[in-house]
C-alpha cells in the first residue's frame, strides 16, 4: 500500500500496462481497453504533476480529432460515390449492389456528416468492418497490435544494448581514437535505409551467403518471411524476429549512441564529476553510477519518440518479412482504400503516440529528482 | 576499464582542461580530407546525373542481349539486370530522380519551416503556442502513413499522370520535414533574438518584419544550411522508400525502384541490388557526414558566445 500511495505514476502505468495486456488476453475489444489505460496513465500523471498533465490534456482531444478528420478527408475527398462502391464489388458491380454499398457506408452523405457519424459510432467503440474482408475493424487491429508491439520490444532492447555502451565508452574517450571509431560506425549505421539492411541481412542470412570475389559470407542461418507466434512456438519465433529485429534496431542504435554521448560529454565536464573523481571514485563508477543518469533525457526524448513511431508499425520492415502487423494492416487498407480500416489503425497510433509521450513525461521525474521536485 | 583507472590522463574530471583545448583548436581546425571527399563526391554524382546524357553512358532503356543477370563485366560496370537494362547506367541515371525530388522537397520544407519557425521564436506567446499545437498534431500522424495517404488518394497510381506524382510526393516530402526545421529554426531564433543587437534593433524603431528577416535571419541560415544536408539525406532514404512501395511514378528509372526490381531477383544476381543500394548510401553518409561537420562548425553552443 506504501509503494501505491508513494508512487502514484509508476503504479497506475503498471495498472495501464496489466489492463492492456489481461484484456487482450481476455479478447475484450482494444478500443474499449486502450480508453481505460489512457485514464489509468492520465489519473498517475495528475497526481504526479497536478495541472501540467491537465493542460497537456487540453490538447489531446483536438489533436485526435483533427487527426482522424485529415485522415478522413484525405482518403474520402476524392472520388464520387460510386468509385468506392465500385472498388470494392470490383468489375461486375451491378447497380443494386452499388446502391446497396452507397447506404450501407453513407455516402450520399456530405463529408462532415460522414465524419460525424463514423466520430460518433468510433466514441462508442464500433470501428466499423473493413469494406473488403469484411472483418471488424477492431479485431483485425487487436490481431496486428501483438505482432508490431512485439517488433518494437525487441528492436529497442537490442538498440538500446548496443547504444548505451558504445555512447559510454566514446564519451569517455571523447576525441580520442576508440571515439572517432565508434562514432564513424555510428554515423555510416545512420546512413543505411534500414529496408537496405534488410535486404542484405536476407541475402547473407537467409539466402545461404553472400559471395563477393568468390568468397561466401554467411549463410542460410535464419527463415525469411513468415511470423510464427510466440506461444506457438518460442523458438521459432524468436529465429523469425530475429533479422527484422537487427534491421530495425541497427539504425536506432546508431541514433541513439550518437545522443547519449554527446550528453555524457557535457555531463563528464560537472563539478560533482570532478568532486566524485577527487574522492577516488573508480572510472568505471563514475560514468555508469553518476554520469549515465543525468546524461540520458535526450536519449530518453528520441527513443520516446522512436517508440511511438513503431507502435504504427514498421511498415516498410513488416512488408518486407511478411510480419502481420500495424505497419501490413495500414500499408494494404490504403492501397486498397478500405478506409474504415485506415482511420482505425491512425486512431491507435495517434493514441498510442500521445500515450509514449506522457510516459517519457513521467519518466523524466523518475530519472532526475530536479524535475520531480519542481513540478511537484 | 580498471587499467584506464591509473593512466595518467584519465579523461574524467581532469578532461576539463583537455576539452576547453580541443574546442579551441576545433574551431580552427580544417574540415578535413573526408569532409571534401564527401563533397567530391557530391558534386561528381550531381554533375553525372544533370549530365547523364552526354558522358557517353549506355541508354538506360536499353536492353542488350545474352547479358541478362550478369553480373560485373568490362562492358557492363554493374552488371545487367534480369531483361538485360545496363545497371551502372541506370544507377546514374537513377540519381537523377532521388536528387531532385529530394533537393525541391527539402528546399520547399525548408522556406515553410524555417518561415513558421522564425515567427514562432520571434513573436512568441499565442502565436508561438498556435504554431507549435498545429506542428506536434503534424508530428502525430506518422511519416510514411501520411506520405502513404497523401499519395494514394491524391495521385492515384494507374490514374494521376507520371507528373501528378511526382509532384505530390514532392510537396507530402516536404510538409514532412516542416515541424522538425520549425522546431530548430524555432529554438535558434529565441536564442539570437535574446541578444543585445536585436534589442537595440528595437529600441531604434525598426519594424519587426525587417528585425526578423535583417537581424536574425542570417545568423541563423549556417545551421539551417546543415540542417537541410541531414534532411535531404533523410528525404533520399523515404523517397526511395515510396518507390519501395510502388506509389509515385514507378514508371521511370530511381534508385528505390532497382532496390525493389531487384528483391524478387535477389538469390541469382545480387548486384541488382547492391550497387544502387551502395550509390544511395555513400550519398546519404556524405550528406550526414557535410550536415555533422558543418554543425560543429556553426554551432551556437560551440562558438562558445
Amino acid at each position: 500500500m506504501t509503494f501505491v500511495t508513494r508512487y502514484p505514476g509508476t503504479t497506475t502505468v503498471l495498472g495501464a500496462v496489466a489492463v492492456l495486456v489481461v484484456g487482450s488476453a481476455l479478447g475484450l475489444p482494444m478500443i474499449l481497453l486502450f480508453l481505460v489505460a489512457f485514464a489509468l496513465v492520465v489519473l498517475g500523471a495528475a497526481l504526479v504533476n497536478g495541472t501540467y498533465v491537465l493542460r497537456r490534456l487540453i490538447v489531446v482531444i483536438p489533436t485526435l480529432v483533427i487527426v482522424t478528420a485529415f485522415t478522413f478527408y484525405l482518403q474520402n475527398g476524392r472520388g464520387n460515390k460510386h468509385d468506392l462502391a465500385f472498388n470494392i464489388l470490383g468489375p461486375g458491380a451491378t447497380e443494386s449492389g452499388v446502391a446497396g454499398i452507397v447506404k450501407q457506408f453513407h455516402l450520399d452523405e456530405p463529408l462532415h456528416t460522414r465524419y460525424m457519424l463514423w466520430l460518433s459510432d468510433a466514441v462508442r467503440g464500433h470501428l466499423g468492418k473493413s469494406a473488403i474482408s469484411g472483418q471488424q475493424v477492431s479485431t483485425a487491429i487487436g490481431n496486428a497490435i501483438p505482432v508490431s508491439l512485439q517488433l518494437m520490444l525487441y528492436a529497442q532492447i537490442v538498440a538500446l544494448l548496443l547504444a548505451v555502451p558504445a555512447g559510454v565508452y566514446a564519451a569517455y574517450r571523447s576525441n580520442k581514437r576508440g571515439d572517432r571509431v565508434t562514432s564513424t560506425v555510428a554515423l555510416a549505421a545512420l546512413s543505411v535505409p534500414n529496408f537496405v539492411l534488410a535486404i542484405v541481412l536476407i541475402l547473407m542470412f537467409a539466402l545461404g551467403g553472400l559471395s563477393v570475389f568468390g568468397h561466401k559470407f554467411g549463410g542460410s542461418i535464419f527463415p525469411t518471411s513468415r511470423y510464427v507466434p510466440f506461444g506457438e512456438n518460442p523458438v521459432e519465433h524468436f529465429k523469425h524476429m530475429a533479422l527484422p529485429t537487427l534491421a530495425l534496431a541497427f539504425g536506432q542504435a546508431a541514433g541513439y549512441m550518437r545522443v547519449l554521448r554527446s550528453d555524457m560529454i557535457s555531463t563528464l565536464q560537472e563539478n560533482f564529476i570532478t568532486t566524485a573523481k577527487a574522492k577516488g571514485v573508480p572510472d568505471r563508477r563514475i560514468l555508469w553510477g553518476h554520469a549515465l543518469r543525468p546524461s540520458s533525457f535526450t536519449l530518453l526524448t528520441v527513443f520516446g519518440v522512436n517508440t511511438a513511431t513503431l507502435i504504427g508499425g514498421a511498415l516498410i520492415i513488416e512488408t518486407i518479412f511478411s510480419l502481420p502487423g500495424l505497419g501490413t494492416l495500414i500499408g494494404t487498407a490504403i492501397f486498397s482504400k478500405d478506409f474504415l480500416v485506415v482511420q482505425g489503425v491512425v486512431v491507435v497510433i495517434a493514441v498510442g503516440f500521445i500515450l509514449i509521450n506522457f510516459l517519457v513525461d513521467m519518466l523524466y521525474g523518475v530519472l532526475d529528482p530536479r524535475v520531480r521536485h519542481v513540478r511537484a | 576499464m580498471s587499467v584506464l583507472d591509473v593512466e595518467a590522463e584519465s579523461p574524467i574530471g581532469i578532461q576539463a582542461v583537455t576539452v576547453a583545448e580541443t574546442d579551441e583548436k576545433y574551431r580552427k581546425r580544417k574540415l578535413g580530407f573526408w569532409f571534401w571527399a564527401s563533397v567530391v563526391w557530391l558534386v561528381l554524382l550531381v554533375l553525372a546525373a544533370v549530365f547523364a546524357g552526354k558522358i557517353g553512358l549506355q541508354d538506360p532503356n536499353k536492353t542488350f542481349r545474352n547479358v541478362a543477370r550478369q553480373g560485373p563485366s568490362g562492358a557492363h560496370w554493374f552488371g545487367a539486370d534480369n531483361i538485360g537494362h545496363d545497371v551502372f547506367s541506370r544507377t546514374i541515371y537513377g540519381a537523377r530522380r532521388s536528387l531532385a525530388v529530394s533537393g525541391v522537397a527539402t528546399i520547399l520544407g525548408l522556406v515553410m519551416g524555417a518561415a513558421l519557425g522564425l515567427i514562432a521564436g520571434y513573436y512568441r506567446k499565442a502565436l508561438d503556442g498556435a504554431i507549435t499545437a498545429v506542428m506536434n498534431i503534424l508530428l502525430a500522424i506518422p511519416g510514411l502513413v501520411l506520405l502513404l495517404t497523401v499519395i494514394a488518394f491524391l495521385a492515384p497510381p494507374g490514374k494521376a499522370s507520371p507528373t501528378a506524382q511526382t509532384v505530390w510526393a514532392t510537396v507530402a516530402l516536404s510538409v514532412l520535414t516542416v515541424p522538425t526545421i520549425s522546431r530548430v529554426t524555432r529554438a535558434q531564433t529565441m536564442v539570437w533574438s535574446d541578444r543585445d543587437f536585436v534589442m537595440a534593433s528595437r529600441t531604434l524603431g525598426t519594424r519587426n518584419k525587417r528585425i526578423i528577416v535583417r537581424e536574425i535571419l542570417p545568423n541563423i541560415v549556417p545551421a539551417l544550411v546543415s540542417f537541410a544536408f541531414v534532411v535531404g539525406a533523410a528525404l533520399i532514404i523515404v523517397e526511395a522508400a515510396l518507390a519501395f512501395f510502388g506509389i509515385g511514378d514507378v514508371s521511370g528509372v530511381s534508385w528505390g525502384i532497382m532496390i525493389q526490381n531487384g528483391r524478387s531477383q535477389l538469390e541469382r544476381s545480387p548486384h541488382m541490388v547492391l550497387f544502387p543500394a551502395l550509390f544511395m548510401c555513400i550519398t546519404i553518409l556524405a550528406l550526414n557526414f557535410v550536415g555533422d561537420q558543418m554543425r560543429a562548425r556553426f554551432d551556437v553552443r560551440e562558438g562558445g558566445i
